[in-house]
Parts: C-alpha cells; sequence; structure tokens
C-alpha cells in the first residue's frame, strides 16, 4: 500500500480545509451527502505527488488536456434536450464564440462528443477482453487517438470562428485550466 | 488552499478463493497506477448559475503473478454543491482498466439578491478493494448573486454614457466597475438597476438585459 502526499487528512467533512469566507457569507447548502467518505487535503507543494494543479500550475496543463475538458464540459451531442441547449449555450457565451461562431462550435463540438464517446466505449470494449484474456489493452493507441480528436476538433474550429471567436476560445480555455487538475503520467 | 492528493489503494480480492493470495499479501499491491483528470466549472447565463464537474482518465498497472484482478472495480464521484443545490454523486462501476469519462451538471436558476453563497467541488474515483484511489477537490467558491443597484443623480453624464459606476452594493464583498449607457436628457442621468455577478474576489460582468426598464427618479438616491 502507497500513500502519496497526503498533508491533511479529514475523515468527516471534506470543507474543513475551506478558505476564509468574506464577512456576511452565508451557505444555504444541505447536509452533505456522503459525509462518512474520507476525503483527503493537502495545503503542501504545487506539484502535489503525481499530480499537476492548474491553480499554481497552469501552464503545466497541457493544451490538449485543458480542450479536451472544456470540449466535454461545453458540447453537447446532436439534437439535444431544450435544458441543454440553454446550459450550452450559457457556456458557450462564457467561453467567448457568439452569434455565427456559436452556431459553427455548436455542430463541430456536437461530432466532437459523439466520437468521443464512441472511443471510449470502444476502448472499454476493448480493455474488458482483453482482462480476460490476461491481456493489457492498448492504450497508447487510444490515447493517441483520443488526442487526435481534440485536435482535429480545434482545427476545426479554428477554421470557422472568427479570429475574435478563436482568440476569445482560447483564452477561456487557458483560464478554466486554473480549474483543472490532471496526472502527471496520463492525461 | 487545498490541493491533490492521490492514494494507490487497490489491491486484489482473492481471499475466498482457494490458494488465493491475500489482497495485502506482498507484489499483490500497489500495481496500478491512477491517470485522471478533473475538471469544475462554473457559469453565469445571465439569469441563472451552471457548474459542472468532470472526472476523466484510467488506471494503467499489470496484474502481478498469481493475483487475480478481475474482481476489482472502480468508479467515479463528484462533489459539485451549488449554493443549495447538487452534492455528491457516484458514476457507475467499471472495471478496474476501464476509461471513465464522468460528468455533473447543476443549475441554480433562483439566487436571491444580496445573499452570498459558496461552490464546492471535488472529483474522485473510488475502488472497490479498499475505498478512495484518487482525490481531486478544488478551492471552495464564495460566489455572490447578482445584487441590484438604483440610483438616479444630477451629475451630468459625458458623450451619454457614465463612464463607471460601483454596482455592488454590499462592501463586504468586492465592488465591480460598471460602464452603463444612459440617456442625456433633462441635465441628470439615472444608473438603471444593474445586475453585477462576482465570484471570490473576481467580478465577471454586468448583463445589460437585466437593466430595469427605466431610469429612478432624478435627484434621488435610492437602493
Amino acid at each position: 500500500m502507497e500513500v502519496l502526499d497526503v498533508a491533511c487528512v479529514s475523515n468527516a467533512n471534506p470543507v474543513t480545509c475551506r478558505h476564509p469566507r468574506a464577512a456576511g457569507a452565508r451557505s444555504l447548502r444541505p447536509p452533505q451527502q456522503s459525509s462518512e467518505k474520507a476525503v483527503l487535503h493537502t495545503h503542501s507543494a504545487p506539484l502535489s505527488g503525481q499530480v499537476i494543479d492548474g491553480a499554481t500550475h497552469p501552464e503545466l496543463i497541457p493544451d490538449s488536456t485543458a480542450y479536451r475538458l472544456a470540449f466535454t464540459v461545453i458540447g453537447e451531442p446532436p439534437n439535444p434536450a431544450p435544458q441543454r441547449t440553454v446550459l450550452q449555450t450559457a457556456r458557450l457565451n462564457a467561453a467567448g464564440p457568439a452569434g455565427n461562431d456559436a452556431q459553427a462550435a455548436i455542430g463541430i463540438l456536437a461530432t466532437f462528443k459523439t466520437k468521443y464517446a464512441d472511443l471510449v466505449t470502444s476502448y472499454n470494449q476493448a480493455a474488458m477482453g482483453a482482462q480476460q484474456a490476461g491481456a493489457a489493452p492498448d492504450l497508447p493507441a487510444f490515447l493517441a487517438s483520443r488526442d487526435a480528436l481534440v485536435q482535429s476538433a480545434r482545427d476545426a474550429l479554428m477554421s470557422v470562428l472568427t479570429p475574435q471567436g478563436a482568440a476569445s476560445l482560447d483564452s477561456y480555455v487557458q483560464h478554466e485550466k486554473q480549474r483543472m487538475k490532471t496526472s502527471k503520467d496520463i492525461q | 488552499m487545498k490541493s491533490v492528493a492521490i492514494r494507490l489503494l487497490c489491491l486484489q480480492l482473492l481471499a475466498a478463493l482457494p490458494g488465493a493470495v491475500s489482497v495485502l499479501a506482498q507484489g499483490c499491491s500497489s500495481w496500478m497506477t491512477p491517470g485522471y483528470s478533473s475538471y469544475s466549472s462554473l457559469t453565469w447565463s445571465g439569469t441563472s448559475f451552471n457548474s459542472s464537474v468532470l472526472v476523466e482518465g484510467t488506471t494503467t498497472g499489470t496484474c502481478p503473478l498469481g493475483c487475480s484482478c478481475s474482481g476489482v472495480r472502480h468508479y467515479p464521484r463528484a462533489n459539485n454543491q451549488l449554493g443549495p443545490v447538487g452534492g455528491w454523486s457516484t458514476g457507475n462501476l467499471v472495471p478496474w482498466n476501464s476509461y471513465i469519462s464522468y460528468e455533473d451538471d447543476q443549475t441554480w436558476d433562483d439566487p436571491v439578491p444580496g445573499d452570498v453563497y459558496d461552490f464546492e467541488s471535488a472529483g474522485e474515483v473510488e475502488c472497490t478493494a479498499v475505498g478512495l484511489f484518487a482525490s481531486f477537490p478544488f478551492p471552495d467558491i464564495d460566489w455572490g448573486e447578482p445584487v441590484t443597484f438604483t440610483e438616479s443623480t444630477t451629475a451630468l453624464a459625458v458623450g451619454g454614457w457614465c463612464p463607471q459606476a460601483n454596482a455592488c452594493v454590499n462592501t463586504t464583498m468586492p465592488e465591480c466597475p460598471v460602464t452603463l449607457v444612459l440617456p442625456t436628457s433633462g441635465g441628470c442621468f439615472p444608473f438603471y438597476e444593474t445586475f453585477v455577478v462576482y465570484i471570490g474576489t473576481a467580478c465577471l460582468w454586468a448583463n445589460p438585459s437585466n437593466r430595469a426598464p427605466g431610469p429612478g427618479v432624478c435627484t434621488t438616491k435610492a437602493q
């Protein structure tokens, strides 16, 4: 058993290590639904264990990872439910593309979302088969396909977005790295 | 600041098999490497807040000779507590070497002006053998919700624009400079009702569509 870089352990309340709240702030949070789960908090080095923390080292979050995570959250499959359309519009507004740019992005991200889901499903089926056979799935090939799909979506967006839309999208993704964390080895 | 801790703990469940190696036996532990990413997103639509917590990735490793790994399962968890909505959610159990892509979304359509809430988020991957396997807690964000402000004044506008106004009236929160488009008739200008959203110490933006339909009374000041 190996435990990496655990500087602060809270075994009951996941908000023990919270930031100071502004005066007058109040929380309407309901009781924690899973307070029995131990949550490990650290207040240690920026690179904690095997994880890159984008809050302190955003430059170490690869663009391919950041775009993949952003596309996954912003993107919706084709013909989403009305409430999902509203949600996507809000996210696109935050990300920058508007008007025709937003419409173009919706289609490209729908294609990305569909292909990504298919890719994951195929890999997981292969992984299950490999495990039953006592072999390892071809993870490098999957990761290469995944990153190529992300790059393809980025290229498609850059080809249709206005320069302003493309710049604002990139600025947004770079900013969002602050809210991303990723393993150093497999991203 | 909360950062990240990862525990490599996933072991084999073999105790029930005749002649099987104990899950804690030397060689049957610490062979898995977590490779996950997590993303905590919060956006404002102009009328509601939307948050997402995404957990993605997989685990690598080679099951040691003599150990059975087929029974080990992983599952994602996400804490997406957006003010009074959301909380912890759990994804499906999958074989330990599966690729996980799990997203939890929350929307809060009914923020109350003047109140301040927090956004708590975290991504996790748990192992059926020993529990918490990878943990990505994100720092809490205290966030204010739209604050309304209406004011009128006799000051003259310059070229139809009021350069800036502090629209966040709660002095315990950050004040956000906002540029307002104003009519100039009558030699005075009103401040229209304005929504300003702030999260932590960062101002977001004012949403023009949420301005009041008309000005307040000239030479009066109201909040």
